[in-house]
């Protein structure tokens, strides 16, 4: 069974279904309509270590038409150079929107259906997650594609701390979704 | 005065032969006289629901998010019940009534810590000092003495004694508030919220009353922006004389040490330093004498270098297992509070060379001592006794660097205990480096970590992983000297008058407060960062407790701290320390001071108005970057009540509550305008009570942003939006997309960037607004005659 990856954060009831396999992620990549990804300041780490992790969230951002959120400065500055469109909100006022049903998202179009979350601090992923495991159930399905298990997930990766495996897995679902 | 005993007599007015008084109140069981000060306001000695209607007001604007830390609720017997996705429990309650619930909770425990510290404070003064020792926080310079006291209780109290009666009130609060959090009581979420911002009234005017009595009785700086400059670090201690290192927040039990000192020429001759709170109040104390390790999360990490000799606890955020922790470094550890016995024998009526006997010959792991002079004698007489067998044990001596490689090359690499750090410090990695004799990675750590040991906890090999961070990190310990300036105390009235205009108008944009403890998830340094951004534009910058001594705690390029470089006056461009957690109370209290002071509103008993001004007129945000505590909690919940917002860092979301407003619903925005009556939109102002920054970053915009107010004059609102803009534009690049919302008139419009805002908001279709005399209460209008 899946664990969380700091263990003192057990949720309860209800965890995610961890995905090994990205055949299936992408399957559940497919099924949503307005799907959303939501980038926290830690993908800098990652980025710093030499993994271009934001190209990646680019084409998968591409691939699913997948609008995208952030509100590290550093982050939105990448963006820009890699010519990555993106929305600047702070992740918290994003959260208080997506859990609310009768948000039209930042086009109007309608509500998110799919919340796709990468490179928060754990934790805070975590208690993210918490709210609309909660409170959003009905309208909104989240995915994370953290390095780590995050329990209050609809669908989580399992762990996997060493990064290079991890960049590996999301590589693959880039080239699943063809 | 409070009514007290069965029986009270009121009169308006009281004649005798030789004496006439008006607006007497005689009680059984104590006199109490009230001078005619001030009308009383519609709401003194408030109980839980009085202010409900206000509550009720903020909420509608400001609704709670809540990110459950757990999906069970199992604080009773029919439990665990599973309340996931908003079932409910067997008692009935929902998910968001349960989170509201336990943030009562969290509350009610910090009021119940400030208040059960200032009773234990007055108390013991009262048996030094008397009940008729006067209340002096700052001479001339200060009137309004107690401003949240007599904003909530109505009263103005005179003399120690007379704390203690209000004391009685805020006890009685949180004994009905905590009842409140039982099975079967409240089960709204919304009316637990109006409770959580009861129990942080309450916390503000229990802190209020802590500081006084110490202030008054301790004489503490009084009111002093010129209060002294003092050391702060671990190299500023002299590891040659004997050390004395007292931890937590209630300074009566060091007063004794250094009273002992003193009185035995010892002065010079031994160290007593601090952690926390208490170390501020040793420095208000005495400066000369007390020094300043650090924050209460460089308790493990201090103790670990050896140097302390013997370890004084009184009370809060100790960590709870010291007596392990002591005899690691052949170290005494001596408790001295009720509230915090350690299992230790309590030997307050032995005799003093008696206890250092036993403390020494090691009979007793640590002493349990009550009396303040005893414990002065016995910590003194075994510190210069136990001193010089410890000295091998002080810095690290008997541990060469050869032994970080020999500990690290025990690690198996499970990353163990990084699944257990708060801040995934990559432990692991820095671990095999130090096997290879690469120190770096570990000494890196050293800012980031938050010193809580989990990691060791964890450990199956049972390395001693702070202890090698610090040895990795020794030359960077020896190094911390640091000068920082003492507690203030309070602002002065003549400050507040000073200034009260510019802040209500918005010419100094606004007064940010640092506050709250050092659990900071990426190093102390972004507060310094943040301080720093706002003390250059000229706002007014506050700090305390754990937070004011972060901003110590690191030097610009000439070698100076931001507290000798900036001066220590509440005034645009300055950083005013006022002291430890308690003293959070005259940040309050001086947004309160500006509202009775310089706009000449009705104090006494008077909160809705008082806050209602608040929140439409002062500019002013608390950041707790590190917050980690119950009291920070309770304390952040009476800043809301008074309208002003408060942000944390990314840990603070683990508050699991937050109060956020929605820009975009504009009917959340109306406010009424005093003048006419009519309902009128403001804008989002400001944004957010209650709010998790993930970065420093979108910090210091919403800092800029939240001390926009309904009340800005358009000057003020220009230059507040200046800094709005700039700092969005300096860490985004581009205008900020909510900008429309935020400009009023043209004249709101920053002169310097006129042209491209004006053709910014032109694209986005804005409108003229009115600026009105904003109220949220329907009963300020000023209703028209004729």
């Amino acid at each position: 069974m899946a664990e969380s990856w700091q263990k003192a954060e057990v949720p309860g009831p209800i965890k995610a279904s961890l995905l090994n396999n990205p055949k299936v992620i992408v399957e559940y990549l497919k099924k949503a309509n307005r799907p959303v990804i939501i980038i926290g300041d830690k993908i800098l780490e990652i980025e710093k270590e030499g993994y271009k992790i934001l190209d990646l969230i680019k084409k998968l951002s591409n691939k699913i038409n997948a609008e995208i959120v952030a509100s590290s400065p550093k982050i939105i500055e990448e963006m820009r150079e890699k010519n990555i469109k993106f929305r600047i909100m702070p992740s918290i006022e994003f959260l208080d929107r997506l859990k609310d049903p009768n948000w039209n998202g930042f086009n109007g179009k309608g509500q998110y259906d799919l919340a796709i979350f990468i490179g928060f601090p754990y934790y805070y992923c975590w208690l993210m997650l918490s709210n609309l495991k909660h409170f959003a159930y009905n309208h909104l399905k989240t995915l994370s594609l953290e390095p780590y298990y995050q329990p209050n997930a609809t669908y989580s990766l399992p762990n996997n701390p060493l990064i290079e495996a991890w960049f590996k897995f999301l590589n693959n679902i880039i080239i699943e979704l063809k | 005065m409070v009514e007290k005993g069965p029986l009270k007599l009121s009169a308006k007015l009281l004649e005798t032969s030789g004496l006439s008084l008006k607006d007497v109140e005689i009680a059984i069981g104590r006199l109490a006289i009230e001078e005619e000060w001030e009308p009383l306001g519609p709401t003194p000695f408030p109980s839980i629901a009085s202010l409900r209607d206000w509550d009720h007001i903020l909420l509608k604007r400001y609704k709670p998010l809540y990110m459950p830390f757990c999906d069970l609720c199992c604080l009773c017997t029919f439990g665990k019940c599973d309340l996931s996705r908003d079932k409910r429990g067997a008692c009935g309650l929902n998910m968001s009534g349960q989170q509201s619930r336990i943030v009562l909770l969290a509350c009610c425990i910090g009021a119940a810590t400030h208040v059960s510290h200032a009773r234990d404070l007055v108390e013991k003064l009262i048996e030094r000092y008397g009940r008729d020792h006067p209340i002096n926080i700052g001479g001339e310079y200060i009137y309004v003495e107690a401003p949240n006291t007599r904003l909530v209780c109505g009263v103005k109290p005179k003399t120690l004694g007379d704390l203690e009666d209000i004391l009685d009130y805020c006890e009685r609060q949180i004994t009905q508030l905590l009842s409140a959090t039982h099975t079967g009581q409240e089960g709204n979420n919304i009316d637990f919220e109006s409770k959580v911002f009861h129990a942080g009234m309450i916390d503000h005017v229990g802190m209020e009353i802590a500081e006084i009595a110490q202030i008054s009785a301790l004489n503490f700086p009084k009111a002093d922006p010129e209060a002294p400059l003092v050391d702060l670090g671990i190299g500023n201690i002299d590891i040659s004389k004997p050390v004395i290192m007292c931890i937590g927040h209630n300074v009566i039990p060091t007063t004794g040490i250094i009273d002992y000192i003193l009185e035995n020429n010892l002065d010079g001759k031994i160290e007593v330093v601090g952690l926390c709170c208490t170390a501020w109040d040793t420095s208000r104390y005495s400066p000369k004498i007390g020094k300043i390790v650090g924050p209460i999360s460089w308790q493990l990490r201090f103790i670990r270098t050896g140097i302390p000799d013997v370890i004084i606890v009184d009370e809060q955020c100790i960590r709870t297992n010291l007596i392990e922790e002591a005899k690691k470094i052949n170290s005494i550890i001596i408790a001295t509070s009720d509230k915090n016995c350690q299992g230790l024998p309590d030997l307050t009526k032995e005799d003093a060379n008696e206890i250092v006997n036993k403390l020494l010959n090691g009979s007793i792991p640590g002493a349990l001592i009550f009396d303040r002079e005893k414990v002065g004698e016995v910590a003194v007489k075994a510190a210069m006794e136990i001193a010089p067998k410890r000295f091998n044990i002080k810095i690290f001596p008997i541990k060469e660097k050869e032994w970080i490689i020999s500990q690290a090359k025990k690690c198996k690499q499970c990353r163990e205990c990084e699944r257990a750090c708060p801040n995934n410090l990559k432990i692991a990695f820095a671990m095999k480096a130090a096997s290879n004799g690469d120190f770096s990675k570990l000494s890196n750590l050293y800012d980031y970590c938050v010193g809580c040991g989990r990691c060791e906890s964890a450990c199956p090999e049972d390395l001693p992983i702070i202890t090698l961070m610090n040895k990795a990190s020794e030359e960077i310990i020896r190094g911390e000297k640091f000068k920082c300036r003492t507690g203030r105390g309070a602002i002065r009235d003549t400050e507040i008058r000073k200034v009260g205009r510019d802040i209500v108008l918005g010419t100094i944009p606004g007064v940010i407060a640092f506050v709250g403890c050092a659990n900071y998830a990426n190093g102390g340094k972004e507060v310094v960062e943040m301080a720093e951004e706002f003390l250059k534009r000229r706002y007014i910058v506050v700090a305390s407790g754990c937070a004011a001594m972060t901003i110590g705690m690191y030097k610009n390029s000439e070698g100076k701290t931001l507290y000798e470089e900036y001066p220590g006056d509440f005034d645009a461009g300055c950083l005013v320390n006022v002291g430890s957690c308690v003293a959070n109370s005259h940040i309050s209290g001086a947004a309160i001071k500006i509202a009775s002071i310089f706009a000449k509103r009705t104090l006494r008993a008077n909160y809705k108005e008082i806050a209602d001004y608040i929140l439409n007129r002062i500019g002013a945000v608390g950041v707790a970057w590190g917050a980690m505590s119950q009291k920070a909690a309770s304390i952040a919940s009476g800043f809301w009540r008074l309208g002003v917002p408060v942000i944390v860092g990314p840990h603070g979301s683990k508050y699991r509550r937050m109060l956020l407003g929605r820009k975009e619903n504009k009917e959340d925005w109306m406010v009424y305008d005093a003048r006419t009556g009519e309902k009128v939109y403001v804008g989002p102002v400001p944004e957010h009570l209650f709010y998790s920054a993930e970065t420093k970053e979108e910090a210091m915009v919403m800092i800029a942003k939240l001390c926009m107010r309904a009340n800005d004059t358009p000057q003020g609102r220009a230059i507040k939006l200046t800094h709005y803009v700039n700092l969005y534009r300096k860490f985004y690049g581009v205008l900020p997309e909510d900008l429309p919302m935020f400009v009023r008139v043209e004249a709101d419009i920053p002169i310097t960037m006129k042209d491209e805002i004006v053709s910014f908001l032109k694209e986005k279709g804005w409108e003229e607004k009115i600026i009105p005399d904003p109220t949220l209460l329907k009963e300020k209008v000023v209703k028209k005659i004729g």
